[in-house]
């Protein structure tokens, strides 16, 4: 009897220890390592593998942001040099080592960005792991936001839509591919975009 | 105190049985993928109940479809499960000098009062698992284990309420 | 490759079957073996002199969360395979009232009906023939009360997103509260005890 007793002790011990360790490393998934050549562990590339990552495209993005989608926050994944340089308005910056300080929250939507296929998935499976329920990659990354959003090129049905987005983050969109027509997009800045649409409308595409 | 049945060895301890019963439980979790239940294998076998007397009603009611088991009764995981505790339960009373044809009950109820509470009170817990989605196992231990928000109210509403029926009822068992 | 297997266990494939017997026997040893498959036993809980059912429960599931915790910070368990049930907060609510009157009515649960009637107890044959009606009657009425039935879904909502706290903080808090619980149940035992041996010397 006393022997049970004790051995019960012990594990109520073990459990109030492997509790308080479960608070002080806060998410069962062991961080993610950064640099370039670590190796994605087996557990993200079959969780990858069978959960394709939910893309987004860099103009769904700017969308959300415009339109004030509710829970949307962005994570800029990208070294804090490239974010001082250029960021999408209203991202965060974090590395990946930073993202255990992401608590989950109700009705939140998470959007990640970086320059590095390889860092949104390991990012994503971590944060997947630890519970957010809504974690989105912008396909592309910055690069995506960049062409897609600030400098598009417009045609088609879509053109006021997509300029008008443009030119909301401030961006710069062109008619054609800039290298294909300089004329065009020689005057298209700004208050000369509406002429550019203008033109397009005229044109009748 | 220490046996009131004397034939009986008496039971382990309930710390120990707990941790073995976690560590089934958490068996069931890496090895299938899933957690313990009992209420799913009783709404499964009402449901081909219903299939065999009224298949139209069985496949138009969204509860009763959505337990009936394609492969059948026999290839339903919680069945299965069910039958096992079954035997498991056999086993381990038969070892222990539990097994016996009687019927349980508090010190002041008769047989036949203590059968009509066990039959009405089993009907009244099918209504409450069929709206909760699941039982003390489904729920509260599964349900539990993985910080499920819905298990957690389960667990709070369900050891709330018996509280109070025991209390009103406390004549019969005490 | 990462557990838990892909035993396909939705589709009643034989192996995943064999893991269903071979853990329902281990379920059931366990109930019995606690003591769980009678219902006065059981009951003890509910007027506070035996707490075998808290004690074994919350065991279960301190075992089964640190357990679950640990085995998928080494990487051994994918946690997004294992499956959730989901929540559905008012009629869990409801449902939990009502499955909590039926227990105590009853003397016993589900599971612990088919370990007390297993066992030949006549008792828990009844609770499980009346939970099988019980099952079978409100799973007809489902249609008719659909509204209520489908409100407040949530899907697989967890404690840690609901609370915007880590899955550590909530595990951490849920063996406090065990460990806690577990230091005063002996105490309401004796005291209970006490205060019977008071009132029938």
């Amino acid at each position: 009897m006393t022997d049970t007793r004790s051995f019960v002790r012990g594990l109520g011990a073990a459990a109030a220890v492997l509790g308080t360790l479960a608070f002080v490393v806060g998410a069962p998934v062991r961080p993610p390592h950064t640099g370039r050549d670590t190796v994605v562990s087996a557990a993200t590339r079959d969780a990858l593998d069978e959960r394709a990552i939910e893309q987004i495209s860099a103009s769904q993005l700017a969308r959300w942001i415009r339109d004030g989608k509710a829970g949307l926050r962005v994570l800029d994944l990208r070294d804090s040099s490239a974010f001082e340089t250029k960021h999408v308005p209203s991202a965060e910056s974090f590395a990946l080592t930073g993202l255990a300080t992401v608590l989950p929250k109700p009705g939140e939507t998470l959007v990640l960005y970086s320059d590095d296929d390889l860092r949104d998935a390991q990012a994503t499976a971590w944060l997947a792991g630890v519970g957010h329920a809504r974690v989105h990659v912008v396909r592309g990354g910055m690069s995506a936001w960049m062409t897609e959003v600030l400098s598009p090129i417009v045609q088609g049905d879509s053109a006021k839509a997509v300029g008008a987005l443009s030119r909301y983050f401030g961006g710069v969109p062109s008619l054609v591919s800039p290298d294909a027509d300089p004329r065009v997009t020689s005057g298209a800045r700004d208050d000369g975009s509406k002429e550019v649409l203008e033109f397009v409308a005229r044109r009748g595409c | 105190m220490i046996a009131r049945e004397d034939v009986q060895r008496s039971y382990a301890d309930p710390y120990l049985a707990g941790v073995a019963l976690g560590l089934v439980l958490l068996a069931s979790f890496v090895i299938a993928g899933r957690g313990l239940g009992a209420s799913g294998a009783f709404a499964t076998a009402a449901a081909t109940t219903v299939r065999s007397v009224a298949p139209r009603v069985a496949s138009t009611n969204s509860f009763l479809a959505s337990h009936l088991d394609a492969g059948g009764l026999l290839r339903d995981w919680l069945v299965v499960e069910i039958l096992g505790v079954m035997i498991g339960a056999w086993c381990s009373a038969a070892l222990a000098g539990r097994l016996g044809v009687r019927v349980e009950r508090g010190p002041h109820a008769g047989v036949s009062p203590r059968l009509w509470a066990a039959g009405a009170g089993g009907a009244v817990m099918g209504a409450g698992a069929v709206l909760a989605r699941g039982c003390t196992s489904g729920q509260a231990l599964t349900g539990g284990a993985l910080l499920s928000v819905g298990a957690w109210l389960f667990i709070a509403a369900a050891f709330g309420a018996a509280y109070v029926v025991a209390y009103l009822t406390r004549g019969s068992w005490t | 490759m990462t557990a838990p297997l892909p035993l396909d266990v939705a589709g009643g494939t034989t192996p995943s079957l064999v893991v269903a017997l071979g853990v329902g026997v281990a379920f059931g040893w366990c109930l019995e073996r606690a003591g769980l498959g009678s219902a006065p036993k059981l009951m003890g809980q509910f007027t506070l002199r035996d707490m075998t059912v808290l004690k074994v429960m919350f065991s279960a599931i301190v075992t089964a969360m640190l357990g679950l915790f640990w085995l998928s910070w080494l990487g051994v368990v994918d946690l997004s395979r294992v499956a959730v049930p989901p929540t559905f907060i008012g009629p869990q609510i409801v449902g939990g009232v009502v499955f909590g009157a039926g227990m105590a009515l009853a003397g016993l649960c589900p599971g612990t009906s088919c370990v007390a009637a297993a066992t030949g107890r006549l008792d828990g044959l009844t609770v499980a023939a009346g939970f099988f009606a019980g099952v079978l009657v409100t799973g007809l009425a489902v249609p008719a009360m659909a509204d209520f039935y489908e409100s407040g879904t949530r899907g697989a909502f967890a404690l840690p997103a609901a609370l915007g706290v880590t899955q550590g903080t909530v595990t951490f808090v849920v063996v406090a509260g065990a460990l806690t619980a577990f230091a005063l149940s002996g105490r309401v035992e004796r005291a209970m005890a006490a205060r019977a041996a008071r009132v029938r010397p």
